[in-house]
């Protein structure tokens, strides 16, 4: 057993039970909590696997940002909305899916666990140079990459063209 | 090896927990946070294969996933208010407090 495996094994606890409760939470408000919590163990995750730029990403885009943005639109909801209950049949078609799913991504990964080592302390790995490398160069993610500014854009204006046609109908 | 086996499990656990949310839940901001919880557990393998192969790639994709995550997050939530605001009336120039 590797000096990695408690902390990974820690965020591993907290990124399930927070996951666990966005799902099974009541209130707005309280998995909007618990998704900030499950990000952040998730932040703390792509640190320990050596990934710094991403955990970074990780928790100004989502601890910052999104959670923020999920936060207002919980906090402008109409008070006290209905909460419609989940009927048995939706209940057990979830758990169905789930555990179908959870099958089926154990029988894909498990080929893929043998014999995968961590690369040992492998200081080359996730430095702002070599993931910049890779998302710049024409031949690797270049093009991806810069796909995502027109779909921000284009984000932005969908969600903005949204709320003027409400403006106008109303 | 442990180690790998705990975050490969732990992602495909998340996942399966988004998708049965995502089920499950009726409120569209709560739909919203499922998928999040499931874009996390695709970047977690992202980020895990890097590691595992020792190659930038991963981390690269994790980050540009990330973007469309953001991206995703704006249009859905906007259509969240939206189908809220059809149901029952919301001005953001109306409110003069902000709850919970």
């Amino acid at each position: 057993m590797d000096s990695l495996f408690p902390p990974v094994a820690a965020a591993c606890v907290v990124a399930f039970a927070s996951g666990l409760m966005v799902v099974a939470a009541r209130g707005a408000i309280r998995a909007v909590v618990a998704l900030l919590a499950h990000s952040l163990a998730i932040a703390a995750l792509y640190a320990l696997l050596a990934a710094g730029l991403v955990a970074v990403g990780q928790l100004l885009i989502y601890s910052g940002a999104i959670v923020v943005v999920f936060l207002f639109v919980v906090a402008l909801l109409p008070p006290g909305g209905r909460q419609l209950g989940s009927q048995p049949v939706r209940v057990t078609a979830g758990v169905v899916v789930g555990l179908v799913l959870l099958g089926a991504l154990i029988t894909g990964l498990a080929p893929a666990v043998g014999g995968t080592q961590l690369v040992a302390a492998d200081t080359a790995i996730g430095s702002v140079a070599g993931v910049g490398r890779q998302l710049f160069e024409y031949d690797k993610l270049l093009v991806p990459f810069e796909l995502t500014a027109p779909l921000l854009l284009v984000a932005i204006i969908g969600a903005v063209s949204l709320w003027r046609r409400q403006e106008a109908q109303s | 090896m442990l180690t790998t086996l705990m975050v490969l499990a732990t992602s495909a656990v998340l996942f399966a927990l988004g998708a049965t949310g995502v089920m499950l839940r009726r409120n569209p901001v709560a739909m919203l946070m499922c998928v999040e919880i499931m874009l996390n557990a695709g970047n977690l393998v992202l980020v895990l294969g890097s590691r595992a192969r020792g190659n930038d790639g991963g981390q690269a994709a994790a980050l540009v996933v990330l973007v469309i995550a953001a991206a995703e997050a704006v249009v859905g939530l906007g259509l969240a208010l939206v189908l809220f605001r059809n149901r029952e009336p919301v001005d953001v120039d109306e409110p003069r407090t902000v709850r919970g």
